[in-house]
């Protein structure tokens, strides 16, 4: 086959907002600049585009401090986060909201003044998660859509679309660019690069239902792994309620909205509100680990709808109300598709089940993103450690946008201060050999069944009540997928373009190797904290104040705990037990909109 | 599985620059509940890997998706499937193969 060979100072892989912002900071560092994308570049590439609801940011009201957005952060997190990253990449939040403001992102706003509402886990009363205009209807992934991408095509930087990177290219212990696939020509594409970043987002794609991008196979997460790069976290990936019936609606995340905006509520096939008995004080208001992990065992006890879920509902409210509440999703994407099938919110219950929404799972990164490898940046949902165990809710494009700016400038650094490496042609001759492998192979088993059935696994056995039998069985499996199942997947499919089974397989296999880190990880938790739940040992432990980190040598995984030092804050003792921001701030829907602020005028030109 | 259940799905395959003349295939599939987009993808994964077509989100947001069912164009991943249905590749666009368009390129 032939080779195309692409030489840059930066490559970027992956195209969410956190790998735009990254390449324009790249690009006004005067260095050269590559972005390649799985997809169609500011469409289908991660998950940052279909963000729904917050950008958490401090500053928009004086009280509101950089010190207590990181406080907040670290305690939702459960005190497992990074804490010097945290503090290094809130500080670029205020900053992030004038920017964006001036490129034409469109927040909820009232006279010029910026108007926050409040979420789950902000001390602040007034809150600080900025809208999208016209929320709910207006989703602020869709507004980011409508900005960066622009901005990135008009300032001319180059992007490969349709590339699928096969794995990372290294030199000795340095990343010196990656091996790609051409999509649409099925062609290796080779590029050759002084520094490379990560942006490739999560690892969606293991489980069934996601909120997120299904085509999101933890690809970065899988070739950083092979690279030997240090890796942790990946025993906390977040869920939220979603619907599952019909299938069109699958991962569909209305039920959620109704929950917490609607007052829905959630009942079991006996009827029963069971949320009361793990959480009688805030209900259905609970965190989205809780929610979820109390869909997972009510299931799990055999109280489950008929296709496998519970039902959430909101026809305790009168008609008019009801109604009045709905209007505002009027025109909302989200609604649009309901509309379209046969049941009335008026009327039926949805039924509901859990979808995964976050994976917190990457790159072991410091306060400047770097990874343990030279020449290897990762961001965005690809990096770990900043979320600690639970992401609170509003700041993954935070995270996001600073870890793009600082990963820029970095990496825009190191290309000026080295000469362009060499690359190791046995090693991309050797990944070629591998990759064009299960094209040789015309019968066998189809990667989609294989897929259906692996994803059921890891839904039953990994997500909620994690035992050490159930993680055990589903290390076996993982282990009989690695040496029987993948040897033996087949591309039937002939096709020089647009080749979506070929690269389903290379998928594949990043999802196994995902998996194992997920259920290594877990089975080494012995503890329950934020969304590790592990029902051996239910309640959070203090000698459990560590990260597990993993790497692979030589193909075989191996694990070592780090303790968390806290630089900022330290854990108190109620943070033990019931989490305590469950209990405190949650008040009634009408409350949730905070006061618009006086001193917030967030100006064009700060 | 009554054939009352079943859909007829007759969709375009084209390779402009193998020069291929545009075709048709046609395929019978449960649709009752589906989308377009779970049509499309309950075909790649079952009958027929050889028809190429974009798939993302599922949820509305990408548009990646776009392609004309019986001459209107829709988002497969929003639009309830039919009884009969002809996909065929958005007017609109230049096509590259079967459903997949070019989104630069307006014809």
């Amino acid at each position: 086959m032939e080779e195309k060979i692409i030489e840059t100072d930066v490559l970027i892989i992956g195209g969410g907002i956190a790998g735009c912002r990254a390449a324009l900071e790249v690009y006004e560092n005067n260095a050269k600049v590559i972005m390649v994308t799985k997809g169609l570049f500011g469409r289908d590439c991660g998950a940052s585009w279909m963000a729904y609801k917050g950008f958490q940011s401090w500053g928009l009201h004086p009280q509101d401090t950089l010190g207590l957005h990181v406080k907040d952060t670290i305690r939702c997190g459960w005190f497992l986060n990074n804490q010097e990253n945290v503090n290094s990449y809130l500080a670029h939040t205020p900053n992030t909201v004038r920017e964006l403001l001036k490129w034409g992102v469109r927040f909820n706003s009232r006279d010029g003044e910026l108007l926050p509402i409040w979420q789950l886990g902000q001390s602040i009363h007034k809150g600080r998660s900025l809208t999208a205009a016209q929320w709910p209807r207006g989703q602020i992934g869709y507004n980011f859509s409508r900005v960066l991408p622009h901005i990135i095509r008009a300032r001319g930087i180059y992007i490969a679309e349709d590339m699928f990177i096969v794995d990372l290219l290294t030199r000795e212990s340095a990343v010196v660019g990656a091996l790609g696939i051409n999509i649409r020509t099925s062609q290796f594409t080779i590029f050759k690069a002084k520094a490379t970043i990560l942006a490739t987002g999560g690892y969606h794609g293991i489980y069934k239902f996601t909120t997120a991008n299904p085509n999101l196979t933890g690809d970065g997460q899988a070739m950083a792994l092979r690279a030997g790069v240090d890796m942790m976290d990946f025993e906390f990936n977040q869920t939220l309620p979603c619907a599952i019936w019909p299938p069109s609606l699958a991962g569909d995340l209305l039920p959620f909205l109704l929950i917490t905006e609607c007052d829905g509520r959630m009942y079991n096939s006996n009827n029963e509100r069971f949320l009361s008995k793990w959480n009688p004080k805030s209900m259905e208001r609970s965190t989205r680990a809780i929610l979820s992990r109390a869909i997972f065992h009510e299931i799990n006890e055999g109280k489950a709808s008929p296709h496998g879920g519970i039902y959430t509902s909101v026809t305790h409210q009168p008609e008019h109300v009801l109604k009045e509440q709905l209007k505002k999703y009027e025109g909302s994407r989200i609604f649009s598709k309901f509309e379209k099938t046969n049941i009335s919110l008026l009327k039926d219950n949805v039924e509901t089940g859990y979808a995964i929404h976050f994976c917190q799972g990457g790159c072991s990164v410091n306060y400047k993103c770097e990874t343990d490898r030279p020449g290897l940046y990762a961001i965005g949902e690809g990096a770990s450690g900043s979320n600690g165990a639970d992401r609170m809710m509003a700041n993954s494009l935070p995270f996001c946008m600073a870890m793009g700016i600082i990963s820029g400038r970095e990496a825009a650094n190191r290309a000026k201060n080295i000469e362009m490496p060499r690359i190791n042609p046995t090693q991309v001759h050797q990944l070629q050999k591998e990759a064009l492998c299960p094209l040789e192979q015309q019968d066998g088993l189809s990667v989609y069944d294989v897929k259906s059935d692996f994803q059921d696994i890891m839904a039953r056995d990994t997500l909620y009540g994690r035992t050490v039998e159930g993680l055990n069985t589903a290390l076996s499996e993982v282990k009989h997928y690695q040496e029987e199942i993948l040897p033996r997947l087949k591309v039937a499919n002939r096709l020089q373009k647009f080749n979506f089974e070929w690269i389903s397989v290379l998928e594949f296999k990043n999802i196994i190797l995902v998996s194992e880190c997920i259920i290594r990880n877990a089975l080494m938790r012995t503890e329950s904290r934020g969304l590790h739940d592990r029902w051996d040992y239910p309640s959070p432990n203090p000698d459990w104040f560590k990260n597990i980190h993993l790497r692979s040598i030589g193909g075989k995984l191996e694990q070592w705990t780090v303790p968390v030092e806290f630089t900022y804050c330290k854990p108190e003792l109620d943070s033990l037990g019931e989490p305590w921001h469950e209990g405190i701030n949650v008040k009634k829907y009408e409350g949730w909109r905070a006061e618009p602020l006086i001193q917030n005028k967030v100006g064009v030109n700060g | 599985m009554g054939e009352d259940e079943l859909a007829t799905v007759i969709i375009s395959e084209a390779d402009p620059e193998a020069d291929i003349k545009t075709g048709y295939k046609e395929f019978k599939v449960p649709y009752k509940g589906y989308t377009v987009l779970d049509v499309l993808l309950y075909i790649y994964q079952k009958q027929d890997s050889g028809i190429a077509f974009r798939s993302a989100c599922g949820n509305g947001f990408c548009r990646c998706c776009v392609v004309q069912v019986n001459d209107k164009p829709v988002l497969a991943c929003m639009e309830p499937a039919s009884k009969y249905m002809r996909i065929e590749p958005h007017p609109k666009f230049k096509v590259l193969k079967d459903l997949i368009v070019d989104f630069g390129t307006v014809k």
